[in-house]
C-alpha cells in the first residue's frame, strides 16, 4: 500500500474535509431553504390578509358612519359588499391557516370570525332597521365595541405573525452563522494541520479553501453577493460551486424577503392612513356639523337681532307714537323673532352636544340656594292661571354638589316651563332629594299629561305630541332633546311617567360627585 | 311704570360696534333716555374720538374688524387720561368663562346681546349702578 505516501494521506484528508464541508454547506442551505418556506407561504401572507382585514374593518365603518350621517345607503349598497365579501373570505382563509397549527389557534381564528359576522350584521341593522334615535345610539355603542373588540382581536393575531416573522429571519441569520463558522473552522483546521503535520501544503491546494473560508466571512457579514471563484478541475471545485449556489439562493431569498418586507410595510402604511382616514371622517363630519351650525347661529342671530332690537324700540314708542293695530302687529314680529331666535339657540346647543364641544364647568352648587333663584325666576310664568308652583328640598339633600349650575339651570328651566305650558290650572312641583349616591330633580305637574304612544319619542328632536300641540302651546320641540342631552353629558338620566288629563312627571336622576366626564372617557377611547 | 326719561340727560357715551343694526339700536334707546351719543365703528376709531371726546362711559362691542374691543381696553386702561373711564361691554353670547374673561381683561361690566328697548335700559342701569363713580350721579329708573 501506498497509502503511507503523505501526499496520499493529505489528500485523503482533504478530501474528506471538503466532503464535510460540502455536506454541511447543502445540509444549510436546505435548511434554510426549509426556514424560509413557511415566511413565503404563511407568516407574512398570514399577516398581510389580517392588515388587509383591519383596514377593510376601518373602510366599512366609515361607510356605516356615512349611511348613519346621510341617511342614505347608496354609497353603502355600493361599497360595503366587496368589503364584506373580502374580510369574510379573508377570516375564512385565516381559520383554515390556524387549523393547520393547533386547535387552540383554530378555535381562537374562529372566535375572530363569529366577531366578524356580529359586526357586518350588526352595521347592517345599524343602517336599515327601522329605529328611534335612542336605539340607534344604544346600537351603535354596541357595534363600537365589537369593532373594539375585533380591532384588539386583529391587532393581536398581526403581532402574533411579526413574532413569528421575526423568529424565522433568526433562525435562517443563526444557520448562515453557524454554516459560515463551521467552514471557517474546518478550513483553519485543515491550515494548521497540514502545518502540524510537516507537510507544506502548496499554496495551489490550499487556496481555494481559503477562498471558501473567505466567502463564508462575507457571507457572515452581509455581502449576500459575494462568491468564491471556482476552477472546475480544481479538487475544490464542487465546494465552490456548491458554497456559490448556497449564496445565490441566500441572495434571491433575501432579496424576496425585502420585498415581502416592503409590502409589509406598505400594508402598516396603509392599514394606519385608512384607520386615521375613518376616524377622521367620522370625527370631521360631526365637526363640519357644529361649525356650520355655530357660524349658521351667528349669521342668522344678527339680522334677527336688528329685527327684535327695531322692533322693540317702536313698541316702547321710542320711534314715535303708533296706533294699537300697529302695535299688535309689531308685538307679533317681536315675539316670532324671539321665538326664532330661542329656536336658533337650542339647535346650537344641541348641535354642541352632539359634537361634544359643549364644556361643563363643575363646581360647589348649593341646591336650596340655586332653587330659590329658579322659584323667583318662574313662578310668574303660569300668567292668569291658577296654578300654585312649589319647590320642596329634602332636608337629607347634601347641602352641595358638584354641578354646572348654568346647564342644571337649563334642566331646570326646560322642565318647569313645560309644567307651565301643559298645566291649565291645579299645581306643578319640583322636589329635590337624595338617591343614594346620587340626586334627584323630579318635576310634576296637574296638566294634559302625555299619551302612552308618545312617552317613547317625547325626548326627540322636535318631538311635541304632535303638530297640533306646537300650534296651540307654542314651543321649539328641543326643550326635553336638551334636557336629555345635558343629562347624559352630566353622566346622569332622565325618565318620565304621565297620565293622560291627569299631568306628567319628570324625574333626573344626577350623580353627587361626577366621577368623570362622560365626554372626556369617550374622547379617550377615540383616541 | 313709566321709565324716566331723563335718565341720561346731559351724558356724553361713545358706542363702539361694527354693525351698524346694533349701533342704532343702542344709539336710538340711549338717546331716548336724554345721552349726548357718539358712535364709533372700531377701536381705532374710538381712540381717535376720544382725543377730543370725554364721555361718562363706553359702549364696546368685543369683536370688530381693525381693533376689536379687548386690544380697546387695554390700550383704554393702560393711558392715565382713560384708564378711569367706565367701559361695558357688549358680548355676543352669554358664554360660561366669557363673563370672567370680560371682567378680567378690564371691563367694568357686560350687557349680552340682542338689545332690545326692554332689557337694555334695565341692564344698563344695573351695570351703570354698580359703577361707583356713576352710581351716585344717576337718577331712578321709574320716574
Amino acid at each position: 500500500m501506498k497509502m503511507r505516501d503523505p501526499f496520499a494521506v493529505g489528500f485523503v484528508v482533504i478530501a474528506l474535509f471538503v466532503l464535510v464541508i460540502t455536506g454541511f454547506v447543502i445540509f444549510s442551505y436546505r435548511q434554510i431553504e426549509a426556514e424560509y418556506r413557511p415566511l413565503q407561504e404563511d407568516i407574512v401572507p398570514g399577516q398581510v390578509m389580517l392588515m388587509d382585514t383591519q383596514i377593510h374593518l376601518a373602510q366599512l365603518m366609515t361607510l356605516v358612519e356615512n349611511a348613519l350621517n346621510t341617511q342614505s345607503t347608496v354609497l353603502w349598497e355600493r361599497e360595503s359588499p366587496s368589503l364584506i365579501l373580502g374580510m369574510q373570505t379573508n377570516a375564512r382563509i385565516h381559520t383554515e391557516r390556524e387549523r393547520h397549527i393547533g386547535d387552540e389557534e383554530s378555535e381562537i381564528a374562529a372566535g375572530l370570525e363569529q366577531l366578524l359576522a356580529r359586526v357586518i350584521q350588526q352595521s347592517q341593522s345599524l343602517i336599515f332597521s327601522p329605529r328611534n334615535e335612542r336605539q340607534v345610539d344604544f346600537q351603535r355603542a354596541q357595534l363600537m365595541a365589537n369593532v373594539r373588540a375585533l380591532n384588539t382581536r386583529l391587532t393581536q393575531h398581526i403581532d402574533q405573525h411579526e413574532i413569528e416573522r421575526n423568529a424565522a429571519f433568526e433562525a435562517m441569520g443563526k444557520t448562515l452563522e453557524n454554516a459560515s463558522i463551521v467552514v471557517i473552522t474546518v478550513t483553519v483546521l485543515l491550515l494548521v494541520g497540514a502545518n502540524l503535520s510537516g507537510h507544506t501544503v502548496s499554496q495551489h491546494m490550499m487556496r481555494p479553501l481559503v477562498l471558501i473560508a473567505e466567502g463564508a466571512e462575507a457571507l457572515r457579514n452581509g455581502q449576500l453577493d459575494y462568491r468564491v471563484p471556482v476552477n472546475q478541475k480544481d479538487t475544490f471545485g464542487p465546494v465552490g460551486e456548491a458554497f456559490n449556489a448556497m449564496a445565490a439562493t441566500l441572495q434571491g431569498r433575501e432579496k424576496e424577503l425585502r420585498e415581502l418586507n416592503a409590502t409589509l410595510e406598505n400594508r402598516v402604511d396603509s392599514r394606519t392612513a385608512e384607520l386615521q382616514n375613518a376616524i377622521h371622517i367620522a370625527q370631521d363630519s360631526l365637526r363640519l356639523k357644529s361649525e356650520f351650525l355655530s357660524t349658521m347661529s351667528h349669521e342668522l342671530r344678527t339680522p334677527l337681532n336688528a329685527i327684535t332690537g327695531f322692533c322693540s324700540i317702536m313698541l316702547e314708542g321710542m320711534g314715535g307714537e303708533i296706533d294699537d293695530d300697529a302695535r299688535h302687529m309689531l308685538g307679533r314680529i317681536h315675539s316670532n323673532g324671539n321665538h326664532l331666535l330661542q329656536l336658533i339657540n337650542e339647535v346650537l346647543d344641541l348641535a354642541k352636544m352632539e359634537a361634544g364641544r359643549m364644556q361643563l364647568v363643575y363646581q360647589p352648587v348649593r341646591l336650596a340656594v340655586i332653587a330659590q333663584t329658579w322659584h323667583e325666576q318662574m313662578r310668574g310664568l303660569g300668567g292668569d292661571k291658577p296654578i300654585t308652583f312649589r319647590i320642596e328640598v329634602d332636608p337629607k339633600l347634601p347641602e352641595v354638589v358638584q354641578s354646572d349650575s348654568e346647564r342644571l339651570t337649563q334642566v331646570a328651566m326646560n322642565l318647569i316651563s313645560n309644567a307651565f305650558k301643559f298645566t291649565h290650572q291645579g299645581h306643578i312641583l319640583m322636589q329635590l332629594k337624595p338617591d343614594g349616591d346620587h340626586w334627584q330633580m323630579i318635576v310634576s305637574d296637574t296638566g294634559i299629561g302625555i299619551p302612552p304612544h308618545a312617552l317613547e319619542t317625547i325626548f326627540e328632536e322636535f318631538r311635541q305630541v304632535d303638530g297640533t300641540v306646537t300650534r296651540a302651546y307654542g314651543g321649539t320641540g328641543l326643550g326635553l332633546a336638551i334636557v336629555r342631552n345635558l343629562c347624559r353629558l352630566m353622566n346622569g338620566s332622565v325618565t318620565v311617567s304621565s297620565r293622560l288629563d291627569q299631568g306628567s312627571t319628570f324625574t333626573i336622576t344626577l350623580p353627587i360627585t361626577p366621577q368623570e366626564n362622560a365626554l372626556a372617557l369617550a374622547e379617550q377611547e377615540l383616541t | 311704570m313709566s321709565r324716566n326719561r331723563d335718565l341720561l340727560k346731559g351724558w356724553i357715551v361713545l358706542v363702539v360696534e361694527d354693525q351698524a343694526d346694533s349701533r342704532e339700536v343702542a344709539e336710538r334707546i340711549l338717546r331716548y333716555y336724554g345721552a349726548t351719543v357718539y358712535c364709533t365703528t372700531n377701536g381705532i376709531e374710538a381712540l381717535d374720538m376720544l382725543e377730543s371726546v370725554v364721555p361718562r362711559f363706553i359702549l364696546s362691542d368685543l369683536s370688530m374688524p381693525d381693533m376689536d374691543g379687548w386690544t380697546l381696553i387695554r390700550r383704554l386702561r393702560s393711558d392715565p387720561r382713560t384708564t378711569a373711564i367706565p367701559v361695558i361691554a357688549l358680548t355676543a353670547h352669554a358664554m360660561a368663562g366669557d363673563r370672567e374673561r370680560v371682567i378680567d381683561a378690564g371691563f367694568d361690566h357686560y350687557i349680552t346681546k340682542p338689545l332690545t328697548a326692554q332689557t337694555f335700559i334695565e341692564h344698563l342701569y344695573d351695570s351703570l349702578k354698580s359703577i361707583p363713580t356713576l352710581g351716585a350721579e344717576l337718577g331712578a329708573l321709574n320716574g
